[in-house]
């Protein structure tokens, strides 16, 4: 603390006087004649301390008032240095995440790089800076602080949640070995959701101070997409919309799939959930949603979805003609020539890139060729289908030998293991059907309308199911069995489609079974990535190179690793594109990324909870319009003289009040005057 | 409270002639009677009368009721003979007066208005003036050349000394041999229990006894304001005294202590009024006499 004039400082030597005169002066008062002084004596004895006391109490309270005074004349001053010593090591943790983003009018990144090259401009040499950003990247310690101003400015704020336990880590790694002062600055909008993982219990240990910047507003209402899904078998997809505030907002959702769109209006009540459906036309290629709510968070206002068929509805049936004839009727039934349905036989199944196709559909009694099984369970953890129809001629164990491969990393394919051949005395009928699957749900319950005249002589029994059953006969024996392997599922028909086994392939219902297994298979919705995640996923076999096109068309080649998979991080929402090539063959897989729902909730965090979460370092947060005064050395005048003022004025208050009180006591006099 | 009339003590100091002061106020006070119900002080007992229904009960002799179960009511008669002193405390302490006028010039004007009151009742009426001695002594007498020589000693009445009542009233008893009306004039500034004991003096010498206490408004009001340094008008001792703090008490103590010298007088016999100098005297004797 200082002073601006301190010589007035002089002056408080003359405090000491009216106490000194207090104590030493004999007071005189008014001289009085009086006749008698009995009653007088008597009454000063009962009533002298008292008076003292008050009389001590006024002298306290006017040497305050005095003193109070002289110090405001004074001139006080607060010197408080930089929190950024010289001597320190300075790790700023920068919320590059997307809720950054509110931000109306000026790009809320740029003033983001401006708080930041501010709070920089105040740090001096020796000290050293590092920066560490929510979404991963860190700037080492340096003293080159041109050059980490370089680095704020070239980052952007990113498309991802970020992870601050994760920085926080990094961090105090980062100055664990360090001497001097610790300080982690961590410039945020607050926002609640980064802290949930959050927890330092031991942080007031480290050493370490932690201020808190915060660049963000209170109060910002926010709407944005949770997901798009769609339901196979529905005649459209849905969007789930959170308004995440407090406020009533209106929204237009637009859908839009290239050559159509589709919009509507809806009203969202604060803190409500909206599922919106859209029907669509068709079930194929990529899908854009977009809502315009007005608010200022504008990431989580676009969705991007794709169906699982990058492909297209190219089909492959791997089987001898007489098996895979009624498949290739079936599938055609239904879209005619739409669909393309390629027939291959087992033999010559070995070059296969099963990713070209949206579906496979096997049918075979031989063994399968070599590599077969590796190549179907890596296009199946990617999202491919297979439907597979024991052949007529296949041994259980032939058949169980087949869809294990000899790779131990790869489990068994099947849903169940073929145990026996079982025939029927009396022909069975189709029981219990999983009518809620999607595989029923368009039959709308009448699944034994259809099946009824559906009989079975003979099925192959089962064991080690490690699916889930969908369809059984009467007596409980299963007829249809699914199994999800990765991102892919595998369907298992228990027969073949042979007259001697079943008359399903003559029924009307098994094109209508074809045609809804294809749809369940390749109409699902493909997986949606979050920005900034990583994305791994195996390379289909035989893949010589891997290109990435980002949503602008920017290309780059991807290597894959020694488990032929390929990894990386999209750093920004939209339709990314994975291009798989061998020798003349080319195949894309859509990857749909979109920004983690969960950032659009701009809740705040209390300054306590901050506190609770980093035990014992003192948390202090700054508001970013204060952040200068606060990170310059600087004298806070304003902060004492009023408080001073308030001080000398409440004690002249006191004073008044008592002296008030005093000369009440006088006003007695007049009560007694009536009484004698 | 003070009037402007001719009765208020403020107005009446100003003039020096006592007789005169003493005849307008006694004259004025008389004629203003008219009917009065008021008996005076020359009354004495003559005869019993029986009691006719529609009279006084104050006058029914109970203790003739009580041996003869028969009511008579008392019958009084102008007392041609009686003997009054008139006691003035000329202390000091009588020597203030916060307004315009002091105690011993309101004891002096009220002494000569009582003798010309009890002359002109063709009583005898004598004056003793005192401090700690006896300063005056003259003899009740009730011609009006008698009456003038009161007024000489009065007008030559000076304050001084202190004040020692106990002693010089038993003194002054022993001076008075026969049944007399004593009527001390007095700031009673002195202990309270010598006062009452040199007050029964009297009573045991078959005395009345009338005190009639005067005090000055400042004393019972304490108007002063802020920290006074009072000094004692007899003994010259000086007391610094904050007086908002220490008002409520003195009051209190000069209350508790008039209550006391009253009941004291009561338990004794002893007639007591009290009366302030800013009183006016038809006031005052009018309130006394009523009382009586």
């Amino acid at each position: 603390m200082g002073f601006l004039y301190p010589y007035f400082l002089w002056a408080l030597a003359g405090i000491s006087l009216p106490v000194l005169i207090h104590l030493f002066s004999r007071k005189k008062g008014k001289p009085v004649l009086f006749p008698s002084l009995r009653f007088l004596k008597a009454a000063r004895s009962m009533t002298g301390r008292r008076k003292k006391i008050e009389e001590i109490i006024i002298l306290v309270l006017r040497t305050l008032l005095l003193f109070s005074l002289l110090i405001i004349l004074s001139g006080p001053v607060l010197k408080v240095s930089s929190p950024f010593s010289r001597e320190g090591h300075i790790i700023f943790i920068v919320d590059d995440s997307f809720s950054m983003d509110a931000s109306a009018g000026l790009s809320s990144s740029e003033k983001l790089k401006d708080v930041l090259s501010e709070a920089l401009s105040f740090i001096r040499k020796p000290a050293r800076l590092a920066l560490i950003y929510l979404s991963g990247e860190v700037f080492p310690f340096t003293h080159n602080y041109s050059e980490a101003a370089s680095f704020i400015k070239r980052k952007d704020i990113s498309w991802q949640a970020g992870n601050l336990p994760l920085a926080m880590e990094k961090a105090l790694k980062m100055l664990e070995k360090e001497r001097g002062d610790k300080i982690i600055c961590f410039f945020t909008d607050l926002q609640k959701r980064p802290w949930n993982d959050v927890s330092f219990p031991e942080f007031g240990k480290k050493n370490v101070r932690f201020l808190v910047f915060d660049t963000g507003n209170a109060g910002i209402n926010n709407a944005g997409f949770k997901r798009i899904y769609f339901i196979p078998g529905s005649s459209g997809i849905t969007a789930e919309i959170q308004n995440w505030g407090d406020r009533e907002t209106s929204a237009e959702i637009a859908v839009s799939g290239g050559q159509w769109q589709k919009t509507a209006s809806f009203l969202l009540k604060p803190g409500a959930l909206e599922a919106i459906s859209v029907d669509i036309p068709d079930t194929t290629g990529r899908i854009t949603g977009s809502i315009s709510t007005g608010d200022i968070l504008s990431a989580d206002d676009n969705y991007y979805f794709s169906f699982a068929q990058g492909p297209g509805e190219k089909v492959l049936v791997i089987g001898d003609p007489a098996e895979t004839f009624y498949i290739e009727k079936a599938l055609k039934a239904v879209s005619g020539e739409k669909r393309e349905v390629v027939l291959i036989s087992p033999e010559g199944s070995g070059d296969i890139f099963p990713e070209s196709y949206s579906v496979l559909f096997v049918s075979c009694s031989g063994r399968l060729p070599e590599g077969m099984a590796e190549k179907v369970y890596r296009y199946l953890t990617e999202g491919g289908s297979m439907v597979c129809f024991p052949g007529n001629r296949v041994l259980a164990a032939g058949f169980n030998r087949s869809w294990q491969p000899a790779e131990k990393f790869i489990p068994f394919l099947m849903p169940a293991r073929l145990k026996s051949v079982k025939t029927f005395a009396k022909a069975a009928g189709v029981g219990e059907t999983a009518s809620f699957h999607p595989l029923f749900l368009p039959l709308k319950g009448a699944v034994h309308q259809h099946t009824k005249t559906v009989i079975f002589r003979q099925l192959f029994t089962l064991d080690d199911i490690s699916g889930d059953v969908l369809m059984k006969t009467s007596d409980g024996l299963p007829l249809l069995l699914e199994k999800k392997i990765g991102r892919g599922r595998v369907l298992l028909f228990t027969f073949p489609m042979d007259d001697t086994w079943t008359n399903i392939h003559y029924r009307p219902f098994f094109p209508v079974l074809v045609n809804n297994i294809f749809e369940h298979l390749s109409g699902t919705g493909a997986d949606t990535f979050t920005a900034g995640n990583k994305v791994r996923m195996n390379v289909p076999y035989g893949t010589e190179k891997v290109h990435l096109y980002s949503p602008d068309g920017e290309k780059k080649e991807l290597q894959k690793n020694p488990s032929d998979e390929i990894v990386f991080f999209p750093p920004k929402p939209g339709f990314w594109t994975l291009e798989f090539l061998r020798k003349n063959e080319r195949v894309e897989k859509i990857i749909p990324v979109n920004v983690d729902a969960l950032e659009g909730n701009l809740e705040r965090i209390e300054i306590k909870e901050i506190s609770k979460k980093i035990a014992g370092a003192g948390v202090t947060v700054v508001k970013k319009e204060k952040m200068r005064e606060f990170l310059s050395k600087r004298n806070r005048t304003s902060e004492i003289s009023p408080a001073l003022l308030n001080a000398a004025l409440l004690l002249l208050l006191l004073e008044i009040i008592l002296i008030n009180l005093l000369s009440s006591r006088k006003q007695g006099k007049t009560d007694a005057q009536n009484k004698l | 409270m003070a009037n402007n009339n001719i009765f208020d003590p403020g107005l009446l100091v100003k003039f020096s002639n006592l007789p005169l002061i003493a005849k307008t106020v006694v004259e004025g006070f008389i004629s203003g009677l008219h009917k009065s119900p008021h008996r005076g002080f020359s009354v004495e007992f003559s005869e019993h009368r029986e009691y006719t229904p529609g009279e006084d009960l104050r006058y029914l002799d109970w203790k003739v009721f009580g041996r003869t179960d028969r009511f008579y009511v008392k019958v009084f008669r102008e007392e041609t003979n009686l003997k009054a002193y008139i006691l003035l405390d000329t202390s000091n302490s009588m020597n203030y007066g916060s307004r315009s006028v002091t105690k011993l010039q309101y004891g002096v004007m009220l002494a000569s208005i009582l003798s010309y009151l009890m002359v002109k009742q063709k009583d005898a009426v004598g004056l003793v003036t005192f401090d700690t001695e006896v300063r005056e002594f003259i003899k009740p007498m009730s011609t009006v050349s008698h009456l003038q020589n009161i007024f000489g000693a009065l007008e030559k009445t000076e304050a001084g000394g202190e004040t020692s009542l106990g002693t010089v009233l038993n003194r002054i008893a022993l001076n008075i041999k026969k049944r007399s009306l004593i009527i001390l004039l007095s700031d009673l500034m002195d202990d309270q229990g010598e006062i009452i004991r040199g007050l029964s003096h009297f009573r045991h010498r078959h005395n009345e006894v009338i005190v009639l206490h005067l005090l000055d408004p400042a004393e019972h009001e304490l108007p002063f304001d802020g920290d006074c340094e009072f000094r004692d008008m007899e003994s010259g001792e000086r007391v610094l005294a904050g007086v908002p703090y220490v008002r409520k008490a003195y009051l209190k103590l000069m209350q508790e202590f008039l209550d006391s010298i009253r009941k004291s007088c009561g338990e004794n016999r002893i007639e007591y009024a009290m009366t302030s100098t800013d009183v006016a005297f038809d006031s005052f004797l009018h309130s006394y006499l009523k009382s009586r």
